[in-house]
C-alpha cells in the first residue's frame, strides 16, 4: 500500500506526535515513583532509561526501515505468518486498550482528588472519550497538527516550573549514588513506563515524509527532548522537597506549585492541572488511534474510522463496569508497565531478529 | 417550458438556465415572431411593441428594464440622421435568429428590432442601471485608506477591482445561477497566482448549484462551502474593494453577484477574518499591536464569562486573597447561580443589539442608553445580577465586536454559550474540554482544501508574519501558503536603495 504524499506528516509533526504521546499522565507522578525506587538518585535512573530507549529507537528504526511503506500491524503478519500475526495484533490491541483505560483512570482519579471531588468519575471519562473520539476519527495528519499546536502548552508548564524553582535546594540531590546501581536500574524501568508512548513510531513511520535517516534524527531528538523535559521536572521536585518529604507527596509537581502565588492567580497548580488535562487527552487520543488502526488491520480494512467508535465503546464499557478502586488501579498499572516492556521492547526485538534471519522485507525498500 | 422535475440528481444536471435552453428558430413572418414572444413572456404588460414602416417592422423591449434616452440615442437619432440605412444596419448591434436568445436579451434589458420577411433579429443593449454611490460600507469602516465600497452592480464592482489591479492576468469568469432568478455571478482571480485547482473546484461547485433562487452571496456560500455544519464562516464576506483586491493578489478567488454589494473570498483561513485594511495603512508596529488586541479579543469573547463562572462556581481559591472579599460580597446576595446570571446578561445584551440594528439611529442611541445604563444599573441594584457579572458580560460583548468581520463576530457570540455551559458544569476542566473541542474543530476544518487554522496548524513559521503580528510589507517576500498560490514570490526586494546609499558615500 502506497501512502499518498498529501496524507503524510512532516518530521516536525512526527516529533511532536511522539512527544505528546509520551508525555501525559505520567508527568505528575514520575518524580514520586522514581524517588520511591531510587531515592534522590532517581534522576540518574531517568538518564539510564533515556539511553536504553535510544537503543530501542535504533532497533525500531532498523525494523521500520525494512518496511518503509507499511506500519507495524501490516508487517506483523508478513513476519510471523497470517494467523500468528493476527494473534499478535490482537495482543497489541488489548495492550493499547489497557493503556487507554489506565490513562483514563489515573486522569479521573487525579481530577477527582484535585479539582472536582463530587463529579462521578465515569462522567469525566465519558467526556474525555468523546473529545478524543472527535479528534481521532480524522486522519493522522490532523492529529499531528493538533499535537504540534498544543505543544505550546508544554512551554507554559516549563515556565511555571522555572518560576517555582526559585527555592531549589541543590543539596537535596546529595549524596549522589547512595542507592546503588541495582536500585537505580530498577528506577529506570519505572521511568521507562512513563515514556512507553514511543510505540507510535512504528505506526507513524511510514506516514512520515523524508528519508529514513532524517526520521532517525527526529526520533532521537524526540528522545532527548522527552528525557530533558522529564529530567527537569524530576530535578525541580527533588530540589524542592527533601528526601523524606518526597515520600509523602504522590504528585510533587502539584504540591510544589501550590506553594507559590501569582498576583492574578493564587493556585498555579490549577493552571498546571488544566494544561495537564490536554496532555492526557493527546496521550489517550494516540492510544485510541493506535488501537483502532490495529483493529482495522485485524479486519483487513484500510479505514480506521469505524473502529474508533467500536474501540471507544469498548473502553468506555470497561471503565464503566469494572471496579474502580485503588487496588485495581495499582494492579492495572503494574500489568500495563510490565506488558509495556514486552510489547515495546521484547516483541519488536524478536520481530527484527526474525525479519533479519528470514530476510523479510518489503519490495522496494532498498531504493527508498 | 421549465423543467421542474429535479428529484433525481441526473435530472438536475440537465436543468438549464434561460440562456442555455435548446434553440428555437425565428420565423420569417413578423406576426408569428411577435405572437411567440408575447406568449412566452405571458402577455406581460411591460412588454412594449413599437411599430414602424406601416407595421412592417417593430422594436420590442421591456419598458421597465430599458433606458428611454439610450433608445433615443442609439436607435432613433442615428436612424433619423442617415435615412438611407435600415435600423438593422446600425452599428453596435448583435444579430440572432434564435428566439430564446431574443427572450434572454429582452430579460436582460435589451431592445429587439425585427422586420417582416426577415428571420434576423437585431439586439440593442439599452439597459438602464440605477446605481447608488460608492459609499464606504457601514460594517467595515476604517480610519485611513480608501473609503469606497462595493455596490449592487457586478459591473461597477468589477470596475472597482480592475481599477486597482491593472494587469492582464486579472481574470473574470461569468456564471449564471439560480434557475429562475438567473443571477449573474462573476468569479475573479489572478491567473498565474491563484491556484488552478482552487479555481476549477469553485467553478465545479458553482455549476452544481441548481436552486431556483440565488439572490445573494449568502445563498452561494451555503451551496459551495466545505462544512455547512460548522459555526465558523469558511468564506470571507467583504464590501471593501481594497480588502478584496489584497486578497485576490494573495492568490485567493473573489465571487461577486449581481444585486449584492458583498464579495465572497475563498479559500480563507481563520486569520483572514482578523485582517483589516487599516493594519496595512498604519505603521507596522501599530498594525501588529492592533492584530494582537483583536486576537486577544477572540479569547476574551469566548472565554471570559466561562472563566468567571468557573472561578466563582468551582475554584474560589484561585482568586488572590485581597480580591476574595470584594468578589464574595458582590455575589453573596444574588439569588441566582452564576450561570443564570450570565445567561440573563448575555441575552439582554443580544436583545439590545438586535433591537438597535433596525431602528433609525436616534432611536437606536436611546435604546443603547436605556439598555446599557438604565437596565445595567437597575439590574445590579435590584440584586438580580452581580455587578462583577455585568462587567464581565459587557467586556465580552465589546470584545466580540472587535473582529473586523460581522460573520466571525456572530460566531464568537454564539460560542460563548457552550463554553458557559461546560464551565458551569465542570469548572476549569470543562473549559479545557470546551476549548479542546473548539481547537480540534478548527484544525479539522478546511476551506477549499486549505487548512482553516493555518499557519498555526499545520504550523508554518514563515507565514506567522501576517497573522497575529504584521511584519513590514518589504519583509513579506512570499504569499501566505494558506491561499495555495501558484507564484510564491511577492516580487523583488524593494529596499535596495538602502544599499546604494552606502556605496554612494
Amino acid at each position: 500500500m502506497n501512502i499518498p504524499e498529501n496524507k503524510k506528516i512532516t518530521n516536525r509533526q512526527l516529533f511532536f506526535l511522539i512527544v505528546q504521546t509520551q508525555v501525559g499522565v505520567g508527568v505528575l507522578s514520575l518524580p514520586y515513583s522514581l524517588h520511591k525506587a531510587a531515592k534522590q538518585d532517581g534522576w540518574i535512573s531517568l538518564l539510564f532509561a533515556g539511553v536504553i530507549i535510544q537503543l530501542v529507537f535504533f532497533l525500531f528504526w532498523f525494523l521500520a526501515k525494512r518496511f518503509p511503506q507499511e506500519h507495524l500491524f501490516e508487517y506483523l503478519p508478513k513476519i510471523l505468518g497470517k494467523y500468528l500475526g493476527k494473534i499478535f495484533i490482537g495482543g497489541y490491541y488489548i495492550y493499547f486498550i489497557s493503556v487507554g483505560i489506565l490513562v483514563l483512570m489515573i486522569f479521573s482519579r487525579m481530577v477527582d482528588i484535585w479539582i472536582l471531588p463530587l463529579t462521578p468519575k465515569w462522567v469525566l471519562m465519558f467526556i474525555m472519550i468523546m473529545v478524543c473520539l472527535y479528534l481521532v476519527v480524522d486522519q493522522l495528519k490532523v492529529i499531528a497538527r493538533l499535537y504540534v499546536f498544543v505543544s505550546l502548552l508544554l512551554l507554559v508548564l516549563v515556565v511555571l516550573l522555572i518560576y517555582a524553582s526559585q527555592d531549589s535546594q541543590w543539596l537535596y540531590l546529595f549524596p549522589m549514588g547512595e542507592s546503588g546501581l541495582p536500585k537505580i536500574i530498577q528506577g529506570s524501568f519505572k521511568a521507562m513506563t512513563s515514556m512507553l508512548g514511543f510505540l507510535i513510531i512504528l505506526i507513524a513511520f511510514p506516514f512520515t515524509k523524508g528519508s529514513a535517516s532524517k526520521k532517525l534524527l527526529t526520533i532521537s531528538l524526540d528522545n532527548m527532548f522527552v528525557v530533558t523535559f522529564y529530567l527537569f521536572t524530576v530535578i525541580v521536585s527533588f530540589t524542592f522537597f527533601s528526601t523524606t518529604e518526597m515520600a509523602l507527596v504522590p504528585e510533587p509537581l502539584l504540591y510544589l506549585l501550590k506553594a507559590f502565588e501569582l498576583p492574578i492567580i493564587t493556585r498555579i497548580d490549577m493552571l498546571f492541572l488544566s494544561i495537564w488535562v490536554v496532555s492526557v487527552a493527546t496521550t489517550f487520543s494516540s492510544y485510541l488511534y493506535m488501537s483502532s488502526v490495529g483493529m482495522a488491520n485485524m479486519f483487513n480494512s484500510n479505514n480506521h474510522r469505524p473502529f474508533v467508535f467500536i474501540t471507544s465503546l469498548i473502553i468506555f464499557g470497561t471503565t464503566f463496569f469494572i471496579k474502580r478502586d485503588e487496588g485495581f488501579l495499582e494492579g492495572l498499572n503494574k500489568v500495563v508497565s510490565q506488558s509495556g516492556i514486552v510489547f515495546g521492547l521484547v516483541i519488536p526485538t524478536v520481530l527484527l531478529l526474525l525479519a533479519v534471519v528470514f530476510k523479510r522485507k518489503s519490495i522496494g525498500s532498498e531504493q527508498k | 417550458m421549465r423543467i421542474y422535475n429535479r428529484k433525481s440528481k441526473k435530472w438536475s444536471k440537465k436543468v438549464v438556465t434561460e440562456e442555455h435552453k435548446t434553440s428555437q428558430k425565428s420565423h420569417s413572418s413578423l406576426q408569428q415572431n411577435l405572437d411567440y414572444l408575447t406568449l412566452e413572456l405571458k402577455h406581460t404588460d411591460d412588454l412594449k411593441v413599437n411599430h414602424f414602416n406601416q407595421g412592417k417592422s417593430v422594436l420590442i423591449y421591456l419598458e421597465s428594464l430599458v433606458d428611454q434616452t439610450k433608445i433615443q440615442d442609439k436607435i432613433y437619432t442615428p436612424e433619423l440622421l442617415n435615412q438611407s440605412h435600415q435600423i438593422s444596419q446600425l452599428d453596435n448591434t448583435r444579430k440572432t435568429k434564435d428566439m430564446n436568445d431574443v427572450i434572454f436579451a429582452l430579460l436582460s434589458g435589451c431592445a429587439i428590432y425585427c422586420h417582416d420577411g426577415s428571420e434576423e433579429m437585431t439586439i440593442f443593449t439599452v439597459t438602464s442601471s440605477h446605481n447608488r454611490d460608492l459609499r464606504e460600507p457601514d460594517t467595515e469602516k476604517i480610519l485611513r485608506g480608501a473609503h469606497e465600497g462595493f455596490i449592487e452592480s457586478v459591473m461597477v464592482n468589477i470596475n472597482l477591482i480592475r481599477k486597482r489591479i491593472q494587469h492582464r492576468d486579472l481574470t473574470v469568469k461569468y456564471f449564471r445561477t439560480g434557475n429562475n432568478t438567473n443571477t449573474n455571478l462573476a468569479v475573479i482571480y489572478m491567473d498565474g497566482i491563484a491556484s488552478q485547482e482552487a479555481v476549477k473546484e469553485i467553478e465545479r461547485r458553482i455549476k452544481d448549484i441548481s436552486k431556483d433562487t440565488i439572490i445573494s452571496p449568502g445563498y452561494i456560500e451555503e451551496m459551495i462551502e466545505d462544512n455547512p455544519l460548522s459555526p465558523f464562516p469558511q468564506m470571507l464576506n467583504t464590501e471593501r474593494p481594497d480588502r478584496a483586491t489584497a486578497n485576490i493578489m494573495e492568490g485567493r478567488v473573489a465571487i461577486l453577484s449581481e444585486g449584492s454589494s458583498t464579495c465572497l473570498i475563498l479559500p480563507v483561513t481563520f486569520f483572514s477574518f482578523y485582517q483589516s485594511p487599516d493594519d496595512y495603512n498604519s505603521r507596522w508596529i501599530a498594525g501588529t499591536f492592533l492584530r494582537m488586541i483583536r486576537l486577544m479579543s477572540f479569547l476574551i469573547a469566548i472565554g471570559l464569562p466561562a472563566f468567571y463562572i468557573a472561578v466563582v462556581g468551582f475554584h474560589f481559591e484561585v482568586i488572590p486573597d485581597k480580591l476574595v472579599i470584594p468578589v464574595k460580597s458582590a455575589i453573596n446576595n444574588i439569588a441566582y447561580p452564576p450561570i443564570v446570571e450570565a445567561l440573563v446578561m448575555v441575552v439582554i445584551i443580544e436583545l439590545i443589539r438586535e433591537a438597535g440594528i433596525r431602528l433609525p439611529s436616534p432611536v437606536g442611541q436611546t435604546i443603547g442608553i436605556v439598555g446599557g445604563l438604565v437596565i445595567g444599573d437597575a439590574v445590579v441594584k435590584a440584586g438580580l445580577v452581580s455587578n462583577l457579572m455585568v462587567i464581565v458580560v459587557a467586556l465580552t460583548a465589546i470584545a466580540s465586536f472587535v473582529v473586523p468581520s460581522i460573520e466571525m463576530s456572530t460566531t464568537l457570540r454564539l460560542l460563548t454559550f457552550p463554553l458557559i455551559l461546560t464551565a458551569s458544569t465542570l469548572g476549569f476542566v470543562g473549559i479545557v474540554f470546551g476549548m479542546l473541542v473548539l481547537l480540534i474543530h478548527l484544525i479539522r476544518l478546511h476551506s477549499l482544501q486549505t487548512p482553516y487554522f493555518a499557519p498555526l496548524a499545520p504550523l508554518n513559521i514563515k507565514d506567522i508574519k501576517d497573522t497575529f503580528i504584521r511584519l513590514p510589507l518589504f519583509l513579506m517576500g512570499t504569499r501566505p501558503k494558506g491561499a495555495q498560490p501558484q507564484r510564491k514570490s511577492t516580487g523583488g526586494p524593494s529596499r535596495e536603495w538602502k544599499k546604494d546609499e552606502h556605496t554612494r558615500e
